[in-house]
């Protein structure tokens, strides 16, 4: 009993010790590649990284909410626009005042005050099996709500963030009562009940099943990396679609980042954001991970590459977060599961 | 002693009476948008998966216990510690392992393959309280039954069952609670429960408060069954009027018979424990997951078993005081206290951990300072509160056990609580502390939603690296964490089983 009463003061002494040449980083991301750059990070600045992994980003939020300076947070890290704006909304963020963003990220992939921004781009696109369906025939998602597409529509549930921001972004671009209406044609389009990840999409694709995955963009760089016989054989006949190419764009989400509003130590945070905006680590970030730089000067190699230049939804970012909850109360009236 | 015992279940309901602070019961525009248009699914859907999670619980869970404890069959030893390995398995592992393998021979995702996913995970509870009450069953009356020429099936349903029925409902109240705070399972077999409707209030609607409020319904659900089921058997006594127990035998079966009843025992067995763990292998041997049996393996694996340890010690210890001051002292407010106390349980995970940080922040910040949010010390502390009541329900079924005679003539005597404690309660205790530090112990390295909110800073468990790995379909690199959590319930399990089959072969 004396030991484990030792071994709990001393745990939380271990947690008291924040010195200086650190940066506390909160994160929901966990690729490999994170670390990759956390060790880069750490080798050149000399600053010691602590981390806080938290997988689902509304957990970690409502955590810094509820802990606020307490947390000691320098750097939120998350995927998804609308865990940022729930950063913001909640007050958690402090205005970066960084020059070096303005001239790096263009404006549409930051906050508007100037409270989180981007470092790397999504896009929810269209995956067609070409072998079922001509792929030239369809440019929009407001299209998928056609009749024709009855039992071809393949789509997680309606609780994955990715699919909210999509509709979040109907919202914002068409409208409550127009989306609404789409929902419903759209829901009724489904091949299947809603299940699985994006990845388990393109697999009932080659399956046999529907026609038309949604899914982002990165699932499918994935997909077509992978050196799985079933994932080879699954993409074989797959084309992606980057919808709404003479409209408004593709629909696209982010990961992106913000400082504290606490932040213990300010400066290593900014230099932290200098280093994850250079153009080394925007092209690491990226292309492991088969997403699009935010920087509009870095260019990338690989599968993804001759997606890099296609028109992507400029609406502003904020604006899905503001609808989310909006949208999923449509998704649930819709019956999308 | 009774004070400090009431004052033992307050610091365990904390959390639980901090939950109405984060708007548990209040008006909540989003939370009447369920109610109008989803509440009414989770509320069928959770009932089916728990109706079925609760047959095939108690289909796997008594019959092996019971055959196991009955039978002349081979390798019996062996065996009663077998069956108890597949609960080591975190429901959700096993869900992905077995989705990922025949997702492309039949439909997995639905209720049924979901609670058979659950069920094999979770009857190790039922199994392991039923293999207890069994082996101190009164095997006169059975005898008595068959003599009179009633039938052996109406004996077990009639007599045999109805005996051990405190060691079961323990067992199955687990099993619901387990079944009711399932998020990981349910999520992948694409069904909307409860717990999934919580958490998608929490993090779709970004709305607390209506994911509170639906916890709250969910709490006094299970309260109520509880109560009910405590209530069911008020009168009702579950003790051995004679001092001197019968030596079980168990009974001789034909070579047909036997080897039914090995397929039967083995089917759990094989898919609740060799299927991962084959599945496993595969990923390291195969596929290269022997490359992240790195340093962070290692300080994932000590991170996991430190706390695993320290919790379940803490469990037992106060399940301890809190059951036998449930027996011995008639106080009603504190032994409301002390039922109060073992709901933590019920309570998804996650809110319990949210609930605690807002009872820690205020503590904080009327001391001015930070004491402990953000700490290990926190953690060990949310998972107390939920566990507790795993340890706590074991120790009080087997005090059901005690002959009321002795124990009336042991409550006459005078002499300190720890004197009683010590003379009466825990000679009848100590399979059932046993038990209660092993499950406390598995629960905990098995436990997600509460590590991971709590987390504190460059702190990782098993269980989390395999739940996000996993559930990101990095199934090659979640194996070696697998692993290890699939092979931790062989150390303490075995400690156990030993102890069981003694108990068991009637040497107590």
């Amino acid at each position: 009993m004396k030991n484990i009463s030792k071994i709990l003061v001393f745990m939380m002494f271990a947690m008291c010790s924040i010195a200086a040449g650190e940066l506390n980083l909160y994160t929901s991301r966990h690729y490999p590649v994170d670390k990759e750059i956390l060790k880069d990070f750490e080798k050149e600045s000399g600053i010691k990284v602590n981390l806080v992994y938290i997988k689902k980003a509304s957990q970690l939020i409502e955590r810094l909410k509820i802990q606020k300076e307490k947390a000691g947070a320098d750097i939120i890290l998350t995927v998804d626009v609308g865990n940022l704006w729930k950063a913001a909304s909640y007050n958690l963020l402090q205005p970066l005042k960084m020059k070096e963003l303005d001239s790096a990220i263009p404006s549409h992939l930051k906050d508007k005050n100037d409270l989180w921004a981007a470092i790397s781009v999504r896009a929810r696109v269209l995956a067609v099996n070409k072998s079922k369906i001509d792929p030239s025939t369809i440019t929009t998602y407001e299209q998928l709500n056609d009749e024709k597409y009855k039992d071809k529509i393949l789509i997680r549930s309606s609780s994955n963030v990715y699919n909210q921001s999509l509709i979040a972004s109907m919202v914002a671009n068409n409208g409550e009562e127009k989306t609404s209406k789409w929902l419903k044609g759209f829901v009724k389009n489904f091949a299947r009940k809603p299940q699985g990840g994006d990845r388990d999409q393109l697999r009932a694709m080659g399956n046999g099943q529907g026609a038309i995955a949604v899914v982002n963009s990165y699932y499918a760089g994935k997909m077509w990396a992978s050196k799985k016989e079933s994932d080879i054989k699954v993409m074989k006949d797959v084309e992606l679609i980057f919808p709404n190419q003479s409209g408004r764009g593709a629909h696209i989400n982010i990961s992106g980042l913000g400082i504290g509003k606490y932040a213990p130590n300010l400066e290593n945070a900014r230099t932290f954001i200098k280093y994850m905006i250079s153009k080394k680590a925007q092209k690491q970030f990226a292309e492991a991970n088969f997403e699009f730089p935010a920087r509009k000067d870095v260019k990338i190699t690989g599968l993804m590459a001759k997606f890099q230049d296609m028109k992507f939804d400029q609406l502003s970012l904020t604006k899905i977060g503001e609808n989310t909850p909006k949208a999923i109360k449509l998704m649930d009236l819709a019956s999308w599961r | 002693m009774k004070i400090i015992a009431s004052v033992i279940s307050l610091i365990l309901i904390l959390p639980l009476m901090a939950l109405p602070s984060r708007g548990a019961f209040s008006y909540n525009e989003t939370f009447s948008h369920i109610v109008n248009t989803v509440l009414s699914h989770y509320v069928s859907n959770t009932l089916m998966l728990l109706v079925l999670t609760c047959f095939w619980a108690s289909l796997w869970g008594v019959g092996t216990a019971y055959i196991l404890s009955s039978f002349k069959i081979a390798k019996r030893s062996l065996l009663k510690v077998a069956m108890m390995l597949p609960f080591a398995c975190p429901g959700y592992l096993l869900g992905y392992y077995f989705v990922d393998t025949f997702q492309f021979t039949f439909s997995t995702r639905n209720i049924f393959w979901a609670s058979f996913v659950m069920g094999i995970s979770l009857y190790p509870y039922v199994y392991m309280s039923c293999l207890a009450g069994f082996s101190v069953r009164n095997i006169d009356l059975e005898e008595a039954s068959l003599t009179l020429g009633r039938s052996p099936l109406y004996t077990f349903f009639h007599i045999t069952l109805k005996g051990i029925r405190p060691y079961y409902a323990a067992g199955l109240g687990l099993v619901c609670m387990e079944t009711l705070n399932d998020y990981g399972v349910a999520d992948h077999f694409a069904i909307d429960t409860f717990t999934t409707g919580i958490y998608r209030a929490w993090f779709g609607f970004y709305s607390l408060p209506a994911s509170v409020n639906l916890s709250m319904i969910l709490l006094l659900f299970t309260a109520s069954g509880l109560f009910l089921e405590s209530w069911g058997r008020r009168n009702k006594s579950f003790y051995n009027t004679t001092s001197k127990m019968k030596l079980l035998k168990e009974k001789e079966v034909s070579l047909t018979n036997h080897s039914l009843l090995m397929i039967f025992v083995l089917t759990p067995f094989l898919i609740g424990f060799i299927f991962p763990i084959s599945y496993c292998i595969k990923q390291i041997t195969v596929h290269g997951g022997y490359e992240y049996f790195n340093s962070e393996f290692l300080s994932l694996l000590f991170n996991s078993f430190s706390m695993a340890f320290i919790v379940s010690f803490i469990c037992l210890a106060l399940a301890l005081v809190n059951g036998f001051s449930h027996s011995l002292f008639k106080n009603k407010i504190s032994r409301f206290l002390i039922r109060l106390s073992a709901l933590g349980y019920a309570i998804p995970g996650s809110i319990i951990a949210i609930a605690i940080i807002v009872v820690f922040q205020n503590v904080d910040d009327l001391a001015g300072k930070s004491l402990v949010v953000g700490g290990k010390l926190l953690l060990v502390y949310s998972l107390v509160c939920r566990f507790f009541a795993v340890a706590y329900e074991n120790i009080r079924s087997s005090q059901e056990h005690i002959p009321r005679n002795l124990m009336s003539y042991i409550n006459l005597q005078t002499g300190s609580f720890f004197k009683k404690s010590k003379d009466l309660y825990f000679p009848y205790a100590k399979a059932a502390m046993l038990t209660s530090f092993v499950i406390v112990f598995v629960d905990v390295l098995k436990e997600l939603p509460a590590t991971m909110i709590l987390s504190p800073l460059n702190f990782q468990t098993l269980s989390v690296s395999i739940y996000t790995l996993a559930s990101d379909e990095r199934l090659v690199e979640s194996a070696p964490s697998a692993l290890f959590i699939l092979l931790s319930g062989l150390v303490p399990l075995f400690l156990l089983g030993k102890k069981l089959d003694k108990v068991g072969l009637g040497e107590n």
